[in-house]
């Protein structure tokens, strides 16, 4: 386990032969006690025990907060942000930093403002627009984390891929607009995991969600989010 | 164990957020804001029509005391009957005595008192068609849309006279015939009491009119 610490640590460099200079930085600042390889595998055990922090991460479970802040035309009508997120991951390390899992979110964006006519099949009314939008989102999700797992910061990148089920609604006075349209869902994503004990990471990322969803007035229904929450390794 | 711990209670957060999403706004709040509600028959012939007459004052009905009839202010109701038919004569309506057989009979009543109901209630159904002469009609609304009034809603009304069964030709049922009302107009909040603000009341007119484009001749 020992000698995998260190293959892992230098592993990482010899994947990328071109290794970006920002990578070496963190690699540098974060990952200190990954600097001098121990000498024997015996020495790197009684390291690794020393530091705390594990060697390899296998499964990791990830339930964040998120702010959801509409973009494009879900931004046109609803430009209050969402607080009202959640997102659960599950990862499984398939190789070296690289993991693959499942993903599922909730955001939820509303807005109370805004005077406009609504017209309808009978008449028109003017009032003020109440504006819900909701999707639920369920995809396949593809990360890379950078640097060792006994790294303090363990930056990421990665991808979703999945499809999107949404409400989308409008109130004005007492008529009531409603479609739940689905679609495709690109989510591509970037954050850090920072450690916390051997078994938890806080953990703070940005994702952007595009969607192929469309109604009333919104073209590929997309925004944007502000992650925070927690990993768990089991 | 402890982790386990961890993320049991952060799913059961994460369950209670969602159940904790707002609905809208009670239809309490949703009505005590300003709104101005169009409606129109859909089979009637806006440019059919060539003349309108206006009862001239604006009456209030009182759902709290049985539908008791009373006059608005004179300044007041004066404004309104004169935005109401200046409204109506840019859409290429002419404005015509009671008595020369309009086409079209126009009336603006204001609701006040605390209780609700459809706008298809008859409150002031008798008062309108006996002033056109339609003694024992009701009054017929072609829109499945009801709503409610009250709250010092601004209802402005427009009754087809010129399709309406003539009393005398033999074709109306006293108490069973009604005179169709081709458009109404509510402004909800227009006049919540007698010092109500004029302008805004007025703007609700223009609103209506505005959100009825098909209204013309």
């Amino acid at each position: 386990m020992a000698a995998h610490v260190h293959e892992d640590a230098i592993g990482l460099r010899a994947r990328w032969p071109h290794g970006l200079v920002l990578m070496a930085l963190f690699w540098c600042l974060l990952a200190p006690d990954a600097h001098a390889a121990p000498a024997t595998a015996e020495s790197a055990q009684t390291e690794s025990a020393q530091s705390g922090a594990r060697d390899a991460e296998g499964t990791l479970i990830g339930l964040g907060y998120t702010i959801g802040i509409a973009s494009g035309d879900l931004h046109e009508i609803i430009d209050n942000p969402s607080y009202r997120g959640i997102d659960v991951t599950l990862h499984h390390e398939i190789m070296h930093s690289w993991y693959i899992g499942v993903g599922v979110g909730y955001n939820h964006f509303h807005q109370d403002d805004g005077r406009d006519t609504y017209v309808t099949d009978w008449g028109a009314v003017t009032g003020t627009f109440y504006r819900a939008y909701g999707t639920v989102s369920l995809a396949l999700s593809n990360r890379y984390y950078l640097l060792s797992p006994r790294s303090l910061v363990r930056p990421y990148a990665g991808v979703r891929l999945g499809v999107a089920f949404s409400s989308a609604s409008l109130m004005v006075a007492d008529v009531h607009e409603y479609s739940a349209p689905a679609g495709f869902l690109v989510v591509p994503e970037a954050g850090a995991a920072i450690r916390l004990t051997d078994y938890l990471r806080l953990s703070v990322g940005y994702q952007y969600d595009f969607t192929t969803v469309s109604f009333r007035g919104v073209d590929h229904a997309s925004f944007h989010g502000l992650q925070v929450g927690a990993v768990f390794d089991y | 164990m402890g982790a386990r711990i961890v993320m049991q209670s952060v799913l059961m957060a994460g369950a209670s957020t969602l159940s904790a999403c707002i609905d809208y706004p009670s239809e309490d709040k949703r009505f005590s804001q300003e709104l101005v509600i169009t409606a129109y028959d859909k089979k009637a012939d806006f440019s059919s029509y060539g003349t309108f007459a206006i009862v001239p004052e604006v009456k209030v009905v009182n759902v709290d005391d049985a539908g008791a009839m009373a006059s608005v202010d004179p300044a007041a109701s004066s404004a309104i009957i004169e935005r109401v038919a200046s409204s109506l004569a840019s859409r290429g309506y002419a404005r015509v005595d009671r008595d020369a057989s309009p086409d079209l009979g126009v009336g603006v009543t204001v609701v006040q008192g605390s209780g609700t109901g459809s706008v298809s209630g008859s409150y002031w159904a008798g008062y309108y068609a006996s002033y056109w002469g339609y003694t024992d009609y009701g009054l017929y609304y072609p829109y499945a849309y009801t709503y409610e009034y009250g709250r010092g809603t601004l209802a402005t009304q427009l009754f087809d006279l010129k399709n309406a069964p003539k009393p005398d030709a033999g074709t109306a049922d006293a108490g069973t015939s009604n005179l169709t009302t081709v458009w109404t107009s509510a402004a909800y909040q227009a006049m919540p009491e007698e010092n109500a603000d004029l302008p805004k009341v007025l703007d609700t007119i223009d609103q209506a009119f505005l959100q009825s484009p098909y209204l013309h001749r």
